[in-house]
C-alpha cells in the first residue's frame, strides 16, 4: 500500500491528470494483489449510476448561465449598497458577492471568474495594489464552496453516505467567519493605502431609490438560491431536482432579463457542463475504484491505530488530522481531495468521536484552504489570471490572509463542533 | 489515407460536441418533467428515472472522453515549476501521456470484457426492462475513444518535443 500511495504521488507529480493517477494506482493494486477485475469495474460503474450525482452537472450549468448571463454586474451593485461608509468597501463587495454568487452556483471557480472580471478593474481604479485585488477575489472565491449550494459538499455526502442537507448546513458558519475575517484584514490592510472611493453614475440619487432599484435589478439572480435552498429545505424537491428547476428559471433570466445569454454561449454552456461532468466523473470512477480496495485492505483502520499509537488525546489527532489534510490540499484539487480522503478519513474521524457532519466541515474549510495554498493553489493561478498579475505579488498577501483568516477559521471549525453542527441540529434536528 | 482519417477524427469529434450538448439538455428536461409531473399532475415517472441515469452515463464517458480530447482532464502542474531544462520536460510531458495511453487501453479492455458478460447474462432494468449492457457499454466506448484521444496526444507531444529541438538546434545555428 505505501508503494501504492508512492505510485499515486508521483504520478500526480508528473503531470498525469489527477483521475489517470486513480486510475494508475488501481491498476497497481489490481495486479499485486490480485483482485478481480470482473467484480471491480462493475463496481466502480454502479457506484456512477447514482441520481444524486446528477445534481453535478445541473450546478454546474446553473454556475455557467449565471457567469455567461452578466448576473455578477447586479450581484455586485447589490452589495455595494451594504457597505458604501466603509473606506476600503470595494474589497468588501468583492467578499459578499463570491459569498453571494457561491450561493447560486456552488461552485469556486465560476464565482471567482464572474466576479473577478468585473470587480479587477474597478479595485485597480480605486487604488487597490493589484496583487492583493488577485489574493483577495482568490480567498474569497472560496466561500462558493463553504456558502451552501456546494458542489463539493455533494461530492462528500455521496462519498461519505452522508445527508446532503446537514453537510450543505455543516460549512455554513464557518463560512461567516471566514467572510467576517476577510472582511476585517481588508478594512486593516488597506487603512494606509490611497483608496477612493468607487466612481457611483448614480451618486445623485438617495439611498432609499438606489436601494429599491438595486434591489429590484438584483432580485431575480438573489431569488436563485431562494429557489434552491427553500425547495431543497422546505422538503419540496430532492438537491437534484431543486437544482433543474434553478436552471430552467436561469435560462430566461439569463436570456432576456441580464441579456447576457446568447444561443451560441448558452450552447458553449451546454457542452462545458458535459465536458467538466464527465471530467469529475472519471475522478468518482477512479477514486470508487480505489477506496472500495482501500476499505477491502482495511486502510482506514490501520491508519486509526497509527494515530492512536502517536497519542489517544482526540485534540491532538485532530491536529494530525487537519495537518495531513493541508499537505495533501496544497497537493491536489478540491474535488479529487474531498473523492479520495472522505473514504480514508472519515472512518478515522468517526473512530475517535468526531461526527461526520462535523468532520464535512472540517474537510470543507481544508480544501478551501488548500485552494489557494502553493505549490498547487488553483484558485490562485485563476486568481492571477484573472487579475494579469504574476503570483508572486500575490503570495504575500494571501499568506497574511492564510495565518488571520483561514487557520483561525479552521481552528474554529476544528475545535468546536457545535458551529458546524448548530445550523443542522436547528433546520433538520440532526 | 491521412486526408480520410483527419476527417473521420473531426466527424467523431463533431459527433461528441453534439452528443454532449443534446445529453445536457435532455438530462435538464427529463428531471424538470419529473418535478412537474409530480406537482402539478400528481404522477410519478419511476421509468423517467432510468432514462435519465440511461442518458447520464453516456454523457459522463463521453464527456470525459472529449475532456481528452481538449486536455481538460484536471492535473498538477509543478514539473514547470520544479524543472527548467527543456528536454526533461519534454520527456517527463511523453511520459505522461503514455500511461495515460497504456490505462485507457488496460481500462479498455476490462470494460470490453464487462460489456461481453452483460449481454451474457441478459440482466435489464426493472421498470423499462431496458437491457443493462446498454448503459454499461458507455464505459467500454468512454475509454475506448480516450485511448484514441490520449494516442493522438501523445504523438502530438512527441511531435512537438522533436520539432521545438530541432528548432532550438537551428535557432543555435543561426546564432553562431
Amino acid at each position: 500500500m505505501i508503494i501504492a500511495f508512492g505510485i499515486l504521488i508521483l504520478t500526480l507529480i508528473i503531470g498525469v491528470p489527477v483521475s489517470f493517477a486513480f486510475l494508475a494506482t488501481t491498476v497497481y493494486i489490481i495486479f499485486s494483489l490480485g483482485y478481480d477485475t470482473s467484480f471491480l469495474i462493475p463496481f466502480g460503474f454502479s457506484q456512477m449510476n447514482n441520481f444524486l450525482l446528477l445534481a453535478l452537472p445541473l450546478f454546474i450549468m446553473i454556475g455557467g448561465i449565471m457567469d455567461k448571463g452578466r448576473i455578477a454586474d447586479k450581484l455586485i451593485e447589490f452589495a455595494e449598497l451594504f457597505v458604501q461608509k466603509i473606506k476600503a468597501s470595494l474589497g468588501i463587495v468583492v467578499i459578499f458577492s463570491c459569498a453571494i454568487f457561491g450561493s447560486i452556483s456552488g461552485s469556486s471557480v465560476a464565482a471567482l471568474m464572474a466576479i473577478g472580471q468585473i470587480m479587477s478593474p474597478k479595485l485597480k481604479e480605486s487604488g487597490y495594489p493589484r496583487g492583493y485585488s488577485a489574493a483577495l477575489l482568490s480567498s474569497a472565491s472560496v466561500l462558493g464552496m463553504l456558502i451552501p449550494p456546494s458542489t463539493i459538499m455533494i461530492l462528500f455526502a455521496w462519498a461519505g453516505n452522508q445527508s446532503v442537507l446537514a453537510s450543505f448546513l455543516s460549512t455554513v458558519i464557518p463560512g461567516v467567519i471566514l467572510i467576517i475575517l476577510l472582511s476585517i484584514i481588508n478594512v486593516v490592510l488597506m487603512r494606509k493605502e490611497n483608496i477612493k472611493k468607487p466612481n457611483d453614475i448614480n451618486s445623485t440619487e438617495t439611498m432609499p431609490v438606489k436601494f429599491r432599484k438595486r434591489t429590484i435589478a438584483a432580485s431575480p439572480g438573489l431569488a436563485l438560491p431562494i429557489i434552491v435552498l427553500g425547495s431543497i429545505y422546505g422538503g419540496f424537491m430532492t438537491p437534484t431536482e431543486a437544482a433543474a428547476v434553478a436552471v430552467l428559471y436561469a435560462i430566461p433570466v439569463g436570456f432576456w432579463v441580464y441579456k447576457g445569454l446568447t444561443k451560441d454561449n448558452f450552447l458553449t454552456v451546454m457542452k462545458e457542463t458535459a465536458i467538466t461532468t464527465g471530467v469529475i466523473m472519471l475522478m468518482i470512477y477512479g477514486t470508487s475504484l480505489l477506496s472500495r480496495m482501500m476499505v477491502m485492505e482495511d486502510i482506514p483502520n490501520r491508519l486509526t491505530d497509527i494515530l492512536l499509537s502517536v497519542s489517544e488525546n482526540k485534540f491532538i489527532i485532530l491536529l494530525m488530522i487537519n495537518l495531513f489534510l493541508i499537505l495533501m490540499a496544497m497537493l491536489i484539487d478540491d474535488i479529487s481531495g474531498v473523492l479520495l480522503l472522505t473514504p480514508i478519513l472519515l472512518p478515522v474521524a468517526v473512530n475517535i468521536g468526531v461526527d461526520p457532519v462535523h468532520f464535512a466541515a472540517i474537510l470543507a474549510v481544508n480544501l478551501g484552504m488548500g485552494n489557494i495554498t502553493p505549490p498547487t493553489a488553483p484558485l490562485l493561478y485563476f486568481g492571477s489570471q484573472v487579475g494579469k498579475v504574476p503570483i508572486t505579488e500575490m503570495i504575500k498577501p494571501t499568506i497574511i490572509m492564510i495565518i488571520f483568516a483561514w487557520l483561525p477559521t479552521l481552528m474554529i471549525t476544528t475545535y468546536l463542533p457545535e458551529l458546524s453542527l448548530f445550523l443542522p441540529k436547528l433546520i433538520l434536528g440532526y | 489515407m491521412k486526408k480520410l482519417g483527419k476527417f473521420l477524427y473531426d466527424g467523431l469529434l463533431k459527433f461528441e460536441k453534439v452528443f454532449l450538448i443534446l445529453s445536457s439538455v435532455l438530462i435538464l428536461l427529463f428531471v424538470c418533467a419529473t418535478v412537474f409531473m409530480r406537482y402539478l399532475f400528481k404522477v410519478d415517472l419511476y421509468g423517467f428515472g432510468e432514462v435519465v441515469l440511461l442518458i447520464a452515463v453516456w454523457m459522463y464517458f463521453i464527456g470525459a472522453s472529449h475532456g481528452t480530447f481538449t486536455k481538460s482532464h484536471v492535473n498538477i502542474d509543478i514539473v514547470d515549476l520544479l524543472i527548467q531544462n527543456q528536454n526533461i520536460r519534454s520527456g517527463i510531458k511523453i511520459l505522461s501521456s503514455l500511461i495515460v495511453f497504456l490505462l485507457c487501453v488496460i481500462f479498455s479492455l476490462w470494460s470490453f470484457d464487462q460489456f461481453l458478460s452483460g449481454i451474457e447474462s441478459g440482466e435489464k432494468s426493472l421498470v423499462l426492462r431496458i437491457p443493462m449492457y446498454v448503459p454499461e457499454s458507455s464505459l467500454f466506448v468512454g475509454f475506448l475513444l480516450m485511448s484514441l484521444h490520449s494516442l493522438i496526444n501523445l504523438i502530438k507531444d512527441i511531435k512537438e518535443a522533436f520539432f521545438s529541438k530541432r528548432e532550438l538546434v537551428l535557432n543555435d545555428e543561426k546564432l553562431g
